[in-house]
């Protein structure tokens, strides 16, 4: 469950390696993931279409890199908002996946 | 808070679902961390970390709902008087440097067991450490071993480097 990383002391999960040991899906990616366990739909957009949903106040959680460094270089107070919102959304449903599967409380 | 589903078949033969939630007790504490290293032209393996959000996941006692501490550490750009969604701590570390060593005291702080990102390699602590690592030629201290030494569980080394710095019969007298 480890890539090269190893503190010692502490265990390191590395989420999607989990899930895939535990659950046999189709897709790995976090957004099926994430469907499939917490029933939350969280689409993936195109870049243009990332920038032009922007006027609304709904969150999208995914955008691949290059959108974020797009956004990152804009300097657009907006859009620095929304890398923030996409890096929570990512942080807490990592958290809630594994809570929800169980992984930490599973008694083998 | 787990879900448990049974099922059962009633008088009639059909199948009756019964969904029954079972709080179970989590003895762990986890830490969750993704960030974001924006693209460069060229070299795009081992960019500069500009943000990164931090969760913590406490132990829970039987029943308790989901609950996070959590919190931002953003450089330069990021505006320090706009970003701010409630129930989420800011930080702006004046560079990448004091990032890593921020967010470290904050691992030592919180003392998780278990460090949890989606994709560590590309996305989290695995490229945090890498970053920490490029750190290690200029800067004096050994700073390749910064993550691993600062993220350890124990005070192992504290107590180690406490023994040298006391004189030898002060830790017989203790003994």
């Amino acid at each position: 469950m480890t890539d090269d990383f190893v503190p010692v002391g502490r265990h390191v999960f590395n989420v999607w390696r989990v899930m895939r040991a535990d659950r046999s899906l189709t897709s790995y990616s976090f957004e099926s993931v994430s469907f499939l366990i917490m029933h939350r739909r969280w689409a993936k957009f195109s870049k243009p279409l990332a920038t032009a949903l922007l006027t609304d106040t709904w969150r999208y959680p995914f955008f691949d890199r290059a959108t974020l460094t797009d956004w990152c270089r804009s300097a657009e107070p907006q859009l620095l908002q929304r890398i923030i919102y996409y890096l929570v959304d990512r942080t807490l449903g990592s958290l809630k996946i594994l809570e929800d599967c169980e992984i930490v409380t599973k008694v083998a | 808070v787990s879900q448990k589903e049974t099922v059962e078949t009633s008088a009639h033969g059909e199948d009756v679902h019964l969904s029954v939630r079972m709080p179970v007790e989590r003895r762990m504490s986890l830490m969750s961390m993704e960030l974001l290293a924006p693209l460069k032209t060229g070299d795009n393996s081992n960019t500069e970390v500009v943000s990164l959000v931090y969760s913590f996941q406490p132990e829970t006692s039987q029943g308790a709902t989901f609950h996070c501490i959590t919190g931002v550490l953003a450089l330069g750009p990021f505006p320090q008087r706009r970003l701010h969604i409630a129930g989420i701590s800011y930080e702006f570390p004046a560079d990448e440097l004091s990032l890593i060593n921020r967010l470290a005291e904050l691992v030592m702080h919180f003392d998780p067991d278990i460090l949890v990102g989606w994709d560590l390699k590309r996305g989290s602590w695995g490229y945090l450490a890498t970053r920490a690592a490029s750190y290690g030629d200029s800067a004096s201290p050994p700073y390749p071993q910064l993550i691993n030494s600062l993220l350890l569980k124990d005070l192992i080394s504290v107590t180690q480097s406490l023994a040298l710095l006391l004189p030898p019969d002060f830790l017989q007298e203790m003994r």
